[in-house]
């Protein structure tokens, strides 16, 4: 397979993710189209590092998310930048409302970990490269996240073993 | 089970972490124990209400731009690796040429009479190495020289009445002539 063939098949099988990646975050939404733009200029650039990735799909979302959070300090320099992940426009639905709401209330880290799960169903190994952090962690956020989201729309429960 | 290792596994199950094996065993688990069952209940809500609450709006429907721009931006990117590339070697070539210009012509460029006079230098010293190796014990020129003390220098000459002889290398050598 020679480059151009190579590079188209790579960017139909990971731009449509990468692109909702970007638009999913409202500060970056309106400059999706460059980011991935410039995803895929940053990741070509290294372009051994990407062919020789145990993860093309978890090496690029890791590449899109520092391009993210290069353009949110742009935007904003002293700006929170665990803020790059952020969830879509609140619905009508109460439920879906309050877990808007409950995502919207987890540490940064947490939700940013719950999200790369919930929005890109990436595995904990694909996360864990992402984010840089071993999989333990990306283990760790997602359960305190999934159990502070429980906690919030459904009292507590005791086990009886 | 204990309570906080149930709870990691009902929210693997919910996210669908488990391994195959994994997870028809706790499947069998719940099947018996209803409590578990219902707590798996609740978080797998949980997490599907979660990823309803995240989805973007038709994000991933939405149509991709063009891969003209990458390719673009990509041929600008080389073309500019490779000015780049070409710069340093121009860099190094000027370097070099430089250098050796230097050393050819190096203060004097007409460059024949430094020359000898670089001879002369050399040859005076292998003289005193001659002379240090004497001192060492090893055999040299300046051994032979009449009235001369072992400390020779490179003043040291040979008469031409003398003829060195040596008749084999692990022999020392004499002199034959008037002495």
């Amino acid at each position: 397979m020679d480059d151009h063939d190579s590079l188209e098949q790579l960017y139909c099988e990971a731009a449509p993710a990468l692109l909702a990646y970007f638009r999913h975050q409202p500060a970056l939404a309106g400059a999706a189209e460059d980011l991935l733009q410039d995803t895929f200029v940053r990741a070509l650039k290294h372009r051994y590092r990407l062919d020789t990735a145990v993860s093309r799909r978890a090496y690029l979302f890791g590449i899109a998310r520092h391009v993210g959070l290069d353009a949110l300090r742009r935007v904003k320099p002293d700006g929170e930048t665990a803020e790059l992940q952020s969830i879509p426009e609140a619905r009508p639905d109460e439920r879906l409302e309050s877990m808007h709401v409950a995502i919207a209330g987890l540490p940064p880290l947490h939700r940013e970990t719950l999200l790369l799960k919930l929005q890109q169903d990436l595995s904990y190994e694909e996360i864990a490269e992402v984010l840089d952090i071993p999989v333990g962690t990306v283990r760790s956020r997602l359960h305190h996240a999934i159990l502070r989201l429980r906690q919030v729309l459904n009292p507590p429960i005791t086990y009886e073993n | 089970m204990k309570t906080e290792t149930l709870e990691a596994l009902l929210i693997d199950r919910a996210l669908g972490a488990l391994s195959p094996e994994v997870a028809e065993l706790l499947e069998n688990y719940l099947i018996q124990n209803s409590d578990a069952a219902q707590q798996a209940n609740i978080l797998a809500s949980t997490v599907q209400l979660a990823r309803t609450a995240a989805a973007g709006p038709n994000a991933s429907t939405s149509p991709l731009p063009p891969l003209e721009r990458v390719r673009k931006a990509l041929t600008v990117q080389r073309r500019q690796a490779f000015a780049w590339q070409l710069s340093k070697l121009a860099a190094c070539m000027l370097l070099g040429l430089t250098i050796g210009l230097v050393s050819r012509f190096g203060g004097n460029p007409a460059g024949g009479p430094n020359a000898s006079a670089a001879m002369v230098r050399s040859l005076a010293t292998n003289d005193a190495a001659n002379a240090v190796g004497n001192r060492n014990g090893f055999w040299s020129l300046a051994n032979f020289t009449p009235g001369k003390s072992e400390h020779a220098t490179a003043s040291v000459r040979l008469d031409s009445r003398y003829r060195l002889r040596w008749d084999s290398p692990v022999k020392m050598p004499h002199l034959e002539g008037n002495l």
